[in-house]
């Protein structure tokens, strides 16, 4: 009876070995990367929201206070979002018919919440590490570049 | 609105392995537009009140003009800083943050 394999299948064998070798270690590094993307991180997203709001036009262009729209960051691991009420004690005056704001003055109008889309989700704030993170972050002044982001 | 940071555990262990290289004054915590101490941006910072076994953040007073050096005035304990550096092991000390073995320890933050 014929040989079923000839000699060159030596190489192929050994090629597969190799290959398969890198094929589990490609695979590694790829979940790796990914794990770390933007595409799963977030890093870097800005979802649409109702109104477009911007903290350096109003932080760093106006020098509104954090806390003046932040009133719990002194006391709470949750620094708090505004109500409609904070945005209406100046845009009752400015910008009253700016069409971007038309949002913020119906929701004045109405009663209801804005619906602002949570940028960072995190999970149950009460049990998670990052609630301990926002409070000690702010026990031991580590500065806005951990703590503002825990908003 | 944007996420600045992965929120990744490693972001967290960056800090907490070694915190003096975020430390700021406690004065300066709602400065967005802080910058770390250079040679020509130095911060001068004196302790007043330390207290053993207690956090004491706001007994460390730190100022970015260079404080009147009268003879037998209070300024006189002021230290010079000129970069994160040395600032940061100088209030990592005096706001008594526990050293980065003790930091990164998994419980600090998963209780």
């Amino acid at each position: 009876m014929a040989q079923i394999f000839d000699r060159s299948s030596n190489a192929l064998a050994r090629a597969s070995l190799a290959l398969s070798g890198l094929i589990v270690i490609a695979l590694g590094v790829t979940l790796d990367q990914l794990q770390r993307s933007p595409w799963v991180t977030r890093q870097g997203q800005r979802p649409d929201q109702p109104v477009p709001f911007s903290h350096k036009h109003h932080v760093q262009g106006l020098g509104v206070q954090c806390q003046y729209c932040h009133v719990t960051v002194e006391k709470s691991s949750y620094a708090g979002i505004p109500p409609t009420k904070t945005c209406i004690n100046c845009h009752a005056q400015i910008w009253t018919n700016a069409q971007l704001l038309q949002p913020v003055r119906d929701s004045w109008a109405t009663g209801q919440s804005l619906p602002w889309i949570k940028v960072h989700d995190l999970p149950d704030l009460s049990t998670s590490a990052m609630r301990f993170m926002c409070i000690r972050a702010w026990a031991a002044p580590v500065a806005t570049d951990a703590w503002t982001r825990c908003r | 609105m944007y996420a600045e940071n992965t929120l990744q555990m490693e972001w967290c262990l960056d800090c907490h392995r070694n915190p003096a290289k975020k430390l700021r004054p406690t004065s300066e915590i709602y400065n967005m537009a802080w910058e770390a101490p250079a040679p020509d941006r130095p911060v001068w910072c004196s302790v007043e009140d330390e207290q053993n076994g207690k956090p004491t953040a706001q007994s460390v007073k730190c100022v970015t003009k260079e404080p009147n050096r009268e003879p037998g005035s209070q300024s006189a304990a002021y230290q010079k800083f000129s970069s994160q550096g040395e600032l940061g092991s100088f209030l990592v000390e005096h706001y008594k943050i526990r050293k980065p073995n003790e930091l990164a320890s998994c419980e600090v933050c998963h209780r």
